[in-house]
Protein backbone atom coordinates (compact mmCIF):
# COMPACT_ATOMS: atom_id res chain seq x y z
CA UNK A 1 0.00 0.00 0.00
CA UNK A 2 1.08 3.49 -0.93
CA UNK A 3 0.23 5.77 1.50
CA UNK A 4 2.06 9.75 1.25
CA UNK A 5 3.94 10.75 4.00
CA UNK A 6 1.34 13.01 5.04
CA UNK A 7 -0.61 10.36 6.42
CA UNK A 8 1.99 8.56 8.02
CA UNK A 9 3.07 11.79 9.88
CA UNK A 10 -0.51 12.34 11.65
CA UNK A 11 -0.46 8.27 12.32
CA UNK A 12 2.93 8.96 14.13
CA UNK A 13 1.69 11.61 15.69
CA UNK A 14 -1.03 9.48 17.51
CA UNK A 15 1.56 7.27 18.49
CA UNK A 16 2.10 4.46 15.88
CA UNK A 17 5.65 3.78 15.92
CA UNK A 18 5.30 1.86 12.86
CA UNK A 19 4.02 4.51 10.63
CA UNK A 20 7.18 6.35 11.56
CA UNK A 21 9.07 3.49 10.54
CA UNK A 22 7.66 3.52 7.28
CA UNK A 23 8.34 7.30 7.27
CA UNK A 24 12.51 6.89 8.19
CA UNK A 25 12.75 3.59 6.04
CA UNK A 26 11.27 6.03 2.76
CA UNK A 27 13.46 8.97 3.31
CA UNK A 28 16.85 7.18 5.48
CA UNK A 29 18.86 7.05 1.89
CA UNK A 30 18.39 10.67 1.18
CA UNK A 31 18.84 11.68 4.74
CA UNK A 32 22.31 9.33 5.20
CA UNK A 33 23.43 10.90 1.41
CA UNK A 34 22.73 14.51 3.01
CA UNK A 35 24.73 13.80 5.96
CA UNK A 36 27.47 12.05 4.52
CA UNK A 37 28.16 15.16 1.64
CA UNK A 38 28.19 17.71 5.24
CA UNK A 39 30.60 15.41 7.40
CA UNK A 40 32.33 13.55 5.23
CA UNK A 41 32.08 10.00 7.64
CA UNK A 42 30.16 6.77 6.59
CA UNK A 43 30.21 6.01 9.83
CA UNK A 44 29.26 9.66 11.57
CA UNK A 45 26.75 9.93 8.87
CA UNK A 46 24.80 6.86 9.47
CA UNK A 47 24.62 7.84 13.68
CA UNK A 48 23.50 11.43 12.78
CA UNK A 49 21.62 10.36 10.41
CA UNK A 50 19.79 7.79 12.88
CA UNK A 51 19.83 10.47 15.38
CA UNK A 52 18.11 13.16 13.82
CA UNK A 53 15.12 10.60 12.85
CA UNK A 54 15.33 9.65 16.55
CA UNK A 55 14.98 13.44 17.32
CA UNK A 56 12.23 14.06 14.34
CA UNK A 57 10.19 11.31 16.64
CA UNK A 58 10.53 12.80 19.92
CA UNK A 59 9.63 16.02 18.05
CA UNK A 60 7.06 14.35 16.04
CA UNK A 61 3.87 16.31 17.61
CA UNK A 62 5.52 19.68 16.15
CA UNK A 63 5.51 18.35 12.46
CA UNK A 64 3.09 20.13 9.89
CA UNK A 65 1.25 17.12 7.91
CA UNK A 66 0.48 19.39 4.93
CA UNK A 67 4.66 20.44 4.62
CA UNK A 68 7.28 18.45 3.29
CA UNK A 69 8.75 15.89 5.69
CA UNK A 70 12.22 15.39 4.77
CA UNK A 71 12.41 19.63 4.69
CA UNK A 72 11.61 19.80 8.02
CA UNK A 73 14.03 16.22 8.92
CA UNK A 74 16.72 18.29 6.95
CA UNK A 75 16.60 21.21 9.14
CA UNK A 76 17.19 18.74 12.26
CA UNK A 77 20.09 17.09 10.26
CA UNK A 78 21.89 19.73 9.45
CA UNK A 79 22.18 20.96 12.93
CA UNK A 80 23.33 18.17 14.17
CA UNK A 81 26.10 18.03 11.46
CA UNK A 82 27.26 21.35 11.83
CA UNK A 83 27.70 20.95 15.52
CA UNK A 84 29.36 17.84 15.21
CA UNK A 85 31.54 19.67 12.83
CA UNK A 86 32.23 23.07 14.89
CA UNK A 87 32.99 19.88 17.67
CA UNK A 88 35.64 17.95 16.04
CA UNK A 89 38.97 19.87 15.82
CA UNK A 90 40.06 16.70 13.69
CA UNK A 91 36.79 17.32 10.95
CA UNK A 92 39.29 18.29 7.94
CA UNK A 93 41.52 15.15 8.89
CA UNK A 94 38.27 13.45 8.48
CA UNK A 95 37.21 15.20 5.08
CA UNK A 96 40.48 14.71 3.61
CA UNK A 97 40.68 11.00 3.87
CA UNK A 98 40.14 10.74 0.38
CA UNK A 99 36.19 11.81 -0.76
CA UNK A 100 35.95 7.89 -0.41
CA UNK A 101 32.08 8.48 -0.44
CA UNK A 102 32.21 9.73 -3.79
CA UNK A 103 32.39 7.20 -6.94
CA UNK A 104 32.67 7.59 -10.60
CA UNK A 105 29.29 6.92 -12.33
CA UNK A 106 29.42 3.72 -15.14
CA UNK A 107 29.80 5.51 -18.04
CA UNK A 108 33.32 6.69 -17.06
CA UNK A 109 34.25 2.47 -17.80
CA UNK A 110 33.35 3.05 -21.36
CA UNK A 111 35.98 5.67 -21.71
CA UNK A 112 39.70 5.05 -23.88
CA UNK A 113 41.93 4.54 -21.29
CA UNK A 114 43.91 7.49 -21.52
CA UNK A 115 40.41 9.85 -21.49
CA UNK A 116 39.40 6.99 -17.95
CA UNK A 117 43.31 7.95 -16.50
CA UNK A 118 42.53 12.00 -16.89
CA UNK A 119 39.06 11.53 -15.33
CA UNK A 120 40.08 9.61 -12.63
CA UNK A 121 42.85 11.89 -11.65
CA UNK A 122 40.43 14.87 -12.01
CA UNK A 123 37.67 12.96 -9.87
CA UNK A 124 40.79 12.73 -7.17
CA UNK A 125 41.64 16.02 -7.18
CA UNK A 126 38.44 17.03 -7.38
CA UNK A 127 36.94 14.86 -4.47
CA UNK A 128 40.18 16.04 -2.17
CA UNK A 129 39.44 20.05 -3.08
CA UNK A 130 35.79 18.83 -2.11
CA UNK A 131 36.80 18.04 1.39
CA UNK A 132 38.42 21.03 2.00
CA UNK A 133 35.49 23.68 0.86
CA UNK A 134 33.80 26.34 3.56
CA UNK A 135 31.45 23.67 4.74
CA UNK A 136 28.52 26.46 3.76
CA UNK A 137 29.80 26.19 0.13
CA UNK A 138 30.27 22.13 0.28
CA UNK A 139 26.64 22.13 1.73
CA UNK A 140 25.14 24.01 -1.89
CA UNK A 141 27.40 22.15 -4.36
CA UNK A 142 26.19 18.61 -2.51
CA UNK A 143 22.25 19.30 -2.81
CA UNK A 144 23.18 20.80 -6.50
CA UNK A 145 25.58 17.94 -7.69
CA UNK A 146 24.45 15.19 -5.92
CA UNK A 147 20.65 15.69 -4.79
CA UNK A 148 19.80 17.22 -7.52
CA UNK A 149 17.94 20.18 -6.02
CA UNK A 150 16.57 23.26 -8.07
CA UNK A 151 18.46 26.58 -6.77
CA UNK A 152 15.05 27.32 -5.10
CA UNK A 153 14.79 24.03 -3.01
CA UNK A 154 18.61 24.79 -1.57
CA UNK A 155 17.60 28.18 -0.53
CA UNK A 156 14.62 26.63 1.15
CA UNK A 157 16.61 24.07 2.72
CA UNK A 158 20.06 26.29 3.52
CA UNK A 159 17.79 29.30 4.58
CA UNK A 160 19.14 31.72 2.41
CA UNK A 161 18.26 33.43 -0.75
CA UNK A 162 19.08 32.03 -3.97
CA UNK A 163 21.25 34.87 -4.73
CA UNK A 164 23.57 33.80 -1.74
CA UNK A 165 23.22 29.61 -2.80
CA UNK A 166 24.72 30.73 -6.27
CA UNK A 167 27.34 32.80 -4.98
CA UNK A 168 28.30 29.83 -2.60
CA UNK A 169 27.68 27.60 -5.70
CA UNK A 170 30.12 29.71 -7.83
CA UNK A 171 32.98 30.05 -5.36
CA UNK A 172 32.89 26.36 -4.54
CA UNK A 173 33.21 25.69 -8.12
CA UNK A 174 35.94 28.27 -8.57
CA UNK A 175 37.95 26.15 -5.51
CA UNK A 176 37.25 22.99 -7.38
CA UNK A 177 38.25 24.45 -10.93
CA UNK A 178 41.86 25.66 -9.04
CA UNK A 179 42.04 22.47 -8.13
CA UNK A 180 42.04 21.15 -10.96
CA UNK A 181 44.17 23.53 -12.45
CA UNK A 182 47.42 22.22 -10.21
CA UNK A 183 49.97 20.66 -11.39
CA UNK B 1 37.34 41.75 -13.30
CA UNK B 2 33.79 39.61 -13.85
CA UNK B 3 31.05 41.07 -12.41
CA UNK B 4 28.37 39.51 -10.07
CA UNK B 5 25.74 39.51 -13.00
CA UNK B 6 27.88 37.56 -15.49
CA UNK B 7 28.90 35.32 -12.65
CA UNK B 8 24.84 34.40 -11.88
CA UNK B 9 24.50 34.06 -15.39
CA UNK B 10 27.56 31.19 -15.98
CA UNK B 11 25.97 29.45 -12.70
CA UNK B 12 22.17 29.56 -14.37
CA UNK B 13 23.48 28.36 -17.63
CA UNK B 14 25.51 25.59 -16.38
CA UNK B 15 22.71 24.29 -14.01
CA UNK B 16 20.34 24.61 -16.58
CA UNK B 17 18.26 27.36 -14.46
CA UNK B 18 18.55 29.84 -16.76
CA UNK B 19 16.00 31.61 -19.99
CA UNK B 20 16.90 31.99 -23.13
CA UNK B 21 17.62 35.44 -22.63
CA UNK B 22 20.13 34.68 -20.07
CA UNK B 23 22.04 32.78 -22.43
CA UNK B 24 21.69 35.00 -25.36
CA UNK B 25 23.06 37.90 -22.54
CA UNK B 26 25.65 35.12 -21.74
CA UNK B 27 26.83 34.68 -24.96
CA UNK B 28 27.12 38.07 -25.91
CA UNK B 29 29.33 38.96 -22.98
CA UNK B 30 31.35 35.79 -23.54
CA UNK B 31 31.81 36.98 -27.22
CA UNK B 32 32.94 40.70 -25.96
CA UNK B 33 34.87 39.23 -23.30
CA UNK B 34 38.00 36.65 -23.78
CA UNK B 35 37.83 37.04 -19.41
CA UNK B 36 34.35 35.48 -19.44
CA UNK B 37 34.88 33.04 -22.35
CA UNK B 38 37.59 31.72 -20.00
CA UNK B 39 36.18 31.82 -16.90
CA UNK B 40 32.75 29.99 -18.81
CA UNK B 41 34.50 27.22 -20.36
CA UNK B 42 36.76 26.89 -16.41
CA UNK B 43 33.46 26.65 -14.57
CA UNK B 44 32.53 24.04 -17.55
CA UNK B 45 34.96 21.43 -16.72
CA UNK B 46 34.35 21.28 -13.01
CA UNK B 47 30.36 20.66 -13.91
CA UNK B 48 31.60 17.82 -16.04
CA UNK B 49 33.38 16.58 -13.54
CA UNK B 50 31.54 16.45 -10.72
CA UNK B 51 28.87 15.80 -13.28
CA UNK B 52 30.57 12.33 -13.47
CA UNK B 53 30.56 11.61 -9.79
CA UNK B 54 27.97 10.03 -7.23
CA UNK B 55 27.42 8.71 -4.30
CA UNK B 56 29.01 5.59 -2.90
CA UNK B 57 26.66 3.20 -1.95
CA UNK B 58 26.82 1.40 1.48
CA UNK B 59 26.02 -2.60 2.44
CA UNK B 60 22.69 -3.45 1.51
CA UNK B 61 22.97 -4.75 5.54
CA UNK B 62 23.09 -0.99 6.34
CA UNK B 63 19.94 -0.28 5.02
CA UNK B 64 18.28 -3.29 6.79
CA UNK B 65 19.70 -2.38 10.08
CA UNK B 66 19.01 1.58 9.66
CA UNK B 67 15.52 1.68 11.44
CA UNK B 68 16.45 -0.61 13.99
CA UNK B 69 19.11 1.55 15.28
CA UNK B 70 16.63 4.50 15.11
CA UNK B 71 13.86 2.73 17.48
CA UNK B 72 16.77 1.94 19.80
CA UNK B 73 18.09 5.29 19.90
CA UNK B 74 14.76 6.36 20.85
CA UNK B 75 13.91 3.96 23.25
CA UNK B 76 17.55 4.58 24.65
CA UNK B 77 17.04 8.38 24.59
CA UNK B 78 13.47 7.79 26.32
CA UNK B 79 15.36 5.68 29.26
CA UNK B 80 17.60 8.14 29.53
CA UNK B 81 15.26 11.15 29.95
CA UNK B 82 13.58 8.69 33.00
CA UNK B 83 17.00 8.16 35.03
CA UNK B 84 18.23 11.65 34.43
CA UNK B 85 14.78 13.27 35.32
CA UNK B 86 14.34 10.69 38.45
CA UNK B 87 18.00 11.20 39.69
CA UNK B 88 17.44 15.04 39.08
CA UNK B 89 14.17 15.65 41.16
CA UNK B 90 15.68 12.89 43.98
CA UNK B 91 18.75 15.28 43.90
CA UNK B 92 17.14 18.11 44.45
CA UNK B 93 15.06 16.86 47.24
CA UNK B 94 18.13 15.69 48.61
CA UNK B 95 19.82 18.96 48.02
CA UNK B 96 16.46 20.67 49.77
CA UNK B 97 16.56 18.87 52.66
CA UNK B 98 20.33 18.69 53.72
CA UNK B 99 21.64 22.06 52.69
CA UNK B 100 19.57 24.03 55.33
CA UNK B 101 20.43 21.59 57.89
CA UNK B 102 24.29 21.15 57.16
CA UNK B 103 24.74 25.28 57.07
CA UNK B 104 22.29 25.31 60.30
CA UNK B 105 24.83 22.86 62.08
CA UNK B 106 28.02 24.55 60.51
CA UNK B 107 26.91 28.21 61.56
CA UNK B 108 25.80 26.77 64.89
CA UNK B 109 28.61 24.94 65.84
CA UNK B 110 31.26 27.98 67.49
CA UNK B 111 34.12 25.07 66.97
CA UNK B 112 33.82 25.37 63.24
CA UNK B 113 36.54 27.67 61.99
CA UNK B 114 35.47 31.12 59.87
CA UNK B 115 37.92 30.42 56.71
CA UNK B 116 35.35 26.80 56.43
CA UNK B 117 32.57 28.10 56.55
CA UNK B 118 33.52 30.71 53.95
CA UNK B 119 34.54 27.72 52.25
CA UNK B 120 30.81 25.62 52.19
CA UNK B 121 29.39 28.63 51.17
CA UNK B 122 31.68 29.33 48.38
CA UNK B 123 31.35 25.82 47.16
CA UNK B 124 27.51 26.31 47.28
CA UNK B 125 27.31 29.55 45.47
CA UNK B 126 30.03 27.83 42.44
CA UNK B 127 27.91 24.92 42.32
CA UNK B 128 24.54 26.99 41.65
CA UNK B 129 26.49 29.49 39.58
CA UNK B 130 27.48 26.70 37.22
CA UNK B 131 24.36 24.82 37.51
CA UNK B 132 22.56 27.78 36.00
CA UNK B 133 25.34 28.43 33.56
CA UNK B 134 25.26 24.97 31.59
CA UNK B 135 21.29 24.94 31.57
CA UNK B 136 21.50 28.83 30.23
CA UNK B 137 24.22 27.30 27.74
CA UNK B 138 21.77 24.08 26.73
CA UNK B 139 18.93 26.64 26.19
CA UNK B 140 20.79 29.06 23.93
CA UNK B 141 23.78 27.25 22.48
CA UNK B 142 21.93 24.52 20.42
CA UNK B 143 19.72 27.29 18.66
CA UNK B 144 22.93 28.91 17.37
CA UNK B 145 22.80 28.33 13.08
CA UNK B 146 26.41 29.05 11.82
CA UNK B 147 25.53 30.05 8.83
CA UNK B 148 23.33 33.04 10.74
CA UNK B 149 26.62 35.17 10.67
CA UNK B 150 26.75 37.04 7.07
CA UNK B 151 24.00 36.16 5.87
CA UNK B 152 21.64 38.49 4.22
CA UNK B 153 17.60 37.79 5.22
Amino acid sequence: MNVDDAELIVRAQAGDTEAFGMLVTRHMRQAYFSAVGLVGSREDALDLSQEAFARAFHARKTIDPARPFYAWYYTILRRLCFNWLRDRRSRRERLQQGGWWLEEVSLAAMDAPDRDLERREAHRRIAGALAKLPDAEREALVLKEFEGLKYREIAARMGTPIGTVMSRLYSARAHLAKALEEQ
Amino acid sequence: MIDDRTLALIMAVLDDEHSPEDLKELEDLAAASAEVRDEWRRQQRVKEATSTMAWREPTAETWDRYWMSVYNKTERKIAWLLVLGGSFVLAAVGLWEAVPHMLRSLFNDSSQPVSVRIAVVAILLGVLLLVVSVIREQLTANRKDPYDKGVSR
